[in-house]
């Protein structure tokens, strides 16, 4: 390659890198506010990150509201994804359509939407409502995945194992499950993803006593710079990080996009 | 006595268009092997995946002991079934596929192991039993596939285009390992294929398919020396086909008219009605000069020569129309006849099938 | 028998969706033909009023003109930077090939609050650009880089980056190398092969990945209120803001339905333009 064309592609990428490597860098810092290069260099911003009342309660929230939703979307996703690959339902590529609409709307949209839906139903600042909020966009993920793999396991060896005397129930927990449970790992973990990194939609339906930690990081940050966020931010990148090893180890997609 | 497994009225459409079965009856006895012959479309792997209940029939019931089990679900019906694409369960070693059908029943441990065991040796695939399917060649997934169908001891063994996937000498093997098999166990089977020597060489009865009907139900010779309508004669072997007029007709045959030339068939017709006349290449011969005797005798000129190793091919002009005659090579050089020859061609009046058109 | 399973199996998936996504979007769309007095007080009605609000008011003008120019802007931007990376990572035959691609693409999975905080800690006045600028002597004070529209952008180009690389790869694969090899024996310069062969034949990615950078920057919100200090306004922010703190829902809902037609058609156009590309 061309020196020159080299030389582009790295500055490039250290455009691309640099917020991250930042970030990372500043988070092991002693000093009150943030500065970087740090004065100090130490773990007082992780330290003081553990004993944030206010970031801890955001995390717990975030937390269960995403084992929730990824349960629910896993659960009702891959029903969904198994009637439409395998039933004969009226309406197969509308109903695909409209579970994967989601993805093309912006969520500001779905926020202004749900906001004034949930204010008629009582949902806005409850569990339950953030619950359906999240699901909204965690869904879609779900389904895709999840049809993508059931059509990947073929009729014929489900039918096999019905001629062999399985009844239907049996048929999904012993031949198609097995099969299709690398896609439910990455499903899981995209499932969880988008309802924990999930902003807009939350702002607009999240009430005064329930909040999740993007949305707290977020009114934060609008007045002070501070090493405990950067700290926080490493901690979220690392479970980032971890989701992505599992969805990879399951979906191989790190082979995908580097084909 | 009675049919251990019928199918009345068998009728399967989908939506509007033509029915893809209609009026489907087959009466089936007891350790018998049956196999539905067509081509591609016809029907046939319909009406095997209604016997295994994986489809509801438009109309019509299937009867197995003379129980009606058409609405009795497929993991009820006790049919062990076999898929052109094997269709064995790639998360479970061959063992654990064998001994599916096992568990599905409650049997496992000690006897499940001991029946598994014998249904591998049967298909001599013992030493494989820790492998995975994708480790194994298709001819032993095949066979691997077989000995699962068959170790829960099914009523009826269904089969379905086996050996499509395999190579031709693969083909002929198992072809010879199933039916060997078929006849130890003496299971019930239905084999469904569009290889006519698959049929010929497996079956007690052949039911021949074409657009979702019947055609012919019969053992293999008379399928072969006597089909009941052109689509059979056609499709079985090989034939050629006289467009030809009944000139005259008499109790021991009838005389025909095709181009301009005549020749006798055996069987009453009437005179005036146009037929279809059809002779398998091989009862024909090609002879220097006409021989005498009843054989019908047509003037021919040679086309085209085929050496074939087995047999030597001739395409040859008679009575208006091209024909292909089937001749065993010989080491005699002078019967061997070249292109552009003219010599006559000669059948038995009794080869010929007669069809009306 | 069938039909009723499938049925009883895809409903709880179809209701959710039906409660958090279909009878939102319609309720939006009615509420965006109400009017509201001062106050925040509902009229229901069934006028194109807060439309012609919004459309007709040189505040709100503004607004969207700064939107669309946001979005061209940084799409334009993210384009140049992101085709050579995503050239490079499409050809490299390097051993770190899967490495690099997963590091350019998952940043897409960290939330946009986690990515523009880190903008936020180097665009700052006391932050690692201001101070090299500073220490390379070629500013005396900080300028300033954050809120303002400047921060936004820079900060929307890195983020969209992902997004476009994945877009422009996605073109490349259906793109011959030979193709070029063939243009440099025909004589032509690489650069110039370059210029008249590849990037033309890269074309359907490109307008993919513009397309699905523009949708995503014209309706960003996250970003621009972060870097943008609150002083950036754009069509996602202004929704925010009439609905939550202004409380005129029936303005909010018309802007975010014209945010949807504008995305609708932006989609159309790409669905013509990839149909003849298919030809």
């Amino acid at each position: 390659m061309r020196p020159l064309a080299r030389a582009a592609v790295v500055l490039l990428y250290l455009f691309l890198l640099a917020p991250m490597i930042v970030v990372v860098l500043s988070s092991f810092s002693n000093d009150a506010y943030l500065a970087f290069p740090p004065r100090h260099w130490g773990f007082a911003a992780y330290g003081g990150l553990l004993r944030n009342e206010g970031f801890q309660s955001g995390l717990e929230v975030s937390l269960v509201l995403g084992g929730i939703v990824t349960a629910v979307t896993l659960l009702i996703g891959t029903a969904a994804a198994w009637a439409l690959a395998r039933t004969s339902i009226p309406g197969r590529g509308s109903l695909l359509a409209f579970f994967t609409a989601p993805l093309l709307m912006p969520t500001i949209v779905l926020g202004l939407a749900l906001l004034l839906v949930f204010a008629q139903l009582g949902l806005l600042g409850t569990l339950p409502g953030l619950v359906f909020g999240h699901s909204l966009v965690a869904l879609p993920y779900v389904v895709r995945l999840m049809l993508t793999a059931i059509r990947g396991v073929p009729a014929s060896v489900e039918e096999a194992a019905a001629t062999l005397g399985a009844p239907p129930a049996a048929v999904f927990r012993r031949v198609t499950l097995p099969l299709i449970r690398p896609a439910l790992l990455a499903a899981a973990a995209l499932a969880f993803l988008a309802s924990f990194d999930e902003v807009v939609i939350t702002l607009f339906v999240i009430g005064p006593r329930l909040t999740t930690l993007p949305i707290q990081i977020f009114h934060y940050v609008q007045y002070r710079a501070d090493p405990q966020v950067s700290a926080l931010s490493v901690v979220l990148i690392a479970v980032t990080i971890l989701l992505i090893v599992v969805i990879d180890r399951s979906t191989g997609f790190m082979r995908t996009v580097s084909r | 006595m009675p049919p251990y497994l019928e199918l009345k009225g068998i009728a399967k459409s989908y939506g509007d268009g033509a029915p893809t079965v209609a009026g489907f009856d087959l009466a089936v006895m007891s350790g018998e092997f049956i196999t539905l012959l067509g081509p591609s479309g016809c029907g046939k792997t319909t009406v095997l995946r209604i016997i295994a209940g994986l489809l509801a029939p438009t109309t019509g019931t299937v009867l197995l002991k003379g129980e009606d089990i058409t609405a009795r679900p497929t993991h009820l019906r006790n049919m062990g079934f076999v898929f052109q694409n094997y269709a064995l369960f790639p998360h479970l070693s061959i063992e654990r596929n064998v001994a599916f059908g096992l568990e599905m029943r409650g049997i496992s441990g000690a006897k499940a192991h001991e029946r598994t065991g014998r249904a591998l040796d049967l298909v001599r695939l013992s030493a494989f039993r820790g492998r995975r399917p994708k480790e194994l060649s298709g001819g032993q997934q095949q066979r691997a596939a077989l000995a699962r169908a068959l170790v829960i001891e099914p009523a009826v063994l269904l089969l379905d285009e086996p050996l499509s996937n395999l190579d031709a000498k693969l083909r002929e093997e198992l072809r010879d390992e199933i039916r060997e098999i078929q006849r130890r166990l003496g299971i019930t089977t239905i084999f469904v294929t569009h290889d006519q020597s698959e049929a010929l060489t497996m079956s007690d009865r052949i039911v021949v398919m074409e657009g979702g009907r019947v055609e012919q139900v019969a053992n293999p010779v008379d399928i072969y020396e006597r089909p009941a309508t052109p689509f059979v004669a056609g499709f079985i072997g090989r034939t050629n086909r006289l467009q030809a007029i009944v000139r005259a007709s008499a109790a021991e045959g009838a005389t025909l008219a095709a181009g301009d030339e005549t020749f006798t068939v055996r069987g009453a017709l009437r005179a005036g009605h146009a037929v279809t006349a059809m002779i398998r290449p091989h009862r024909m011969r090609l002879a220097k000069t006409a021989s005498g005797g009843d054989a019908n005798v047509l003037a021919a000129r040679i086309r085209k020569v085929t050496f074939a190793g087995e047999t030597i091919e001739y395409d040859v002009e008679a009575a208006g129309t091209t024909l292909l005659v089937e001749s065993p090579t010989s080491p005699v050089e002078g019967l061997r006849f070249a292109e552009g020859d003219n010599v006559s061609l000669c059948w038995d009046p009794a080869d010929t099938m007669i069809f009306p058109r | 028998m069938r039909r009723w399973t499938g049925a009883v199996l895809a409903t709880p998936a179809t209701a959710l969706m039906v409660l958090t996504f279909l009878l939102p979007m319609l309720w939006l769309a009615r509420l965006s033909l109400d009017r509201s007095e001062d106050g925040g007080v509902l009229v229901p009605a069934l006028s194109a009023g807060e439309y012609g609000q919004f459309l007709g008011d040189p505040f709100y003008q503004r607004i969207l003109l700064r939107t669309f120019e946001l979005g061209v802007t940084v799409t334009a931007l993210t384009l140049v930077a992101s085709y050579a990376i995503a050239l490079f990572l499409f050809r490299t035959r390097s051993r770190w090939r899967a490495v690099l691609a997963v590091l350019t693409v998952s940043p897409m999975l960290i939330s946009s609050v986690v990515r523009t905080y880190s903008w936020m800690t180097i665009l700052d006045d006391h932050g690692l650009v201001n101070q090299a600028l500073i220490w390379l002597g070629l500013v005396h004070r900080p300028i300033a880089l954050m809120d303002n529209l400047l921060g936004v952008e820079i900060g929307l180009v890195q983020i969209e980056m992902p997004v476009m690389i994945l877009a422009l790869m996605a073109g490349f694969a259906r793109l011959d190398p030979t193709l070029e090899e063939a243009a440099r024996c025909l004589g032509a310069a690489p650069w110039r092969a370059f210029l008249r062969v590849t990037i033309p034949l890269s074309a359907p990615g490109i307008v993919l990945g513009c397309l699905v950078t523009f949708v995503q920057v014209m309706s960003s919100f996250v970003t621009p209120s972060l870097l943008g200090g609150g002083r950036v306004y754009v069509m996602a922010t202004t929704i925010y803001q009439e609905a939550l703190e202004t409380l005129n829902w029936p303005l909010a809902a018309a802007i975010s339905i014209i945010l949807v037609v504008v995305f609708g058609a932006c989609l159309a156009a790409y669905e013509r333009f990839a149909r003849r590309w298919a030809a």
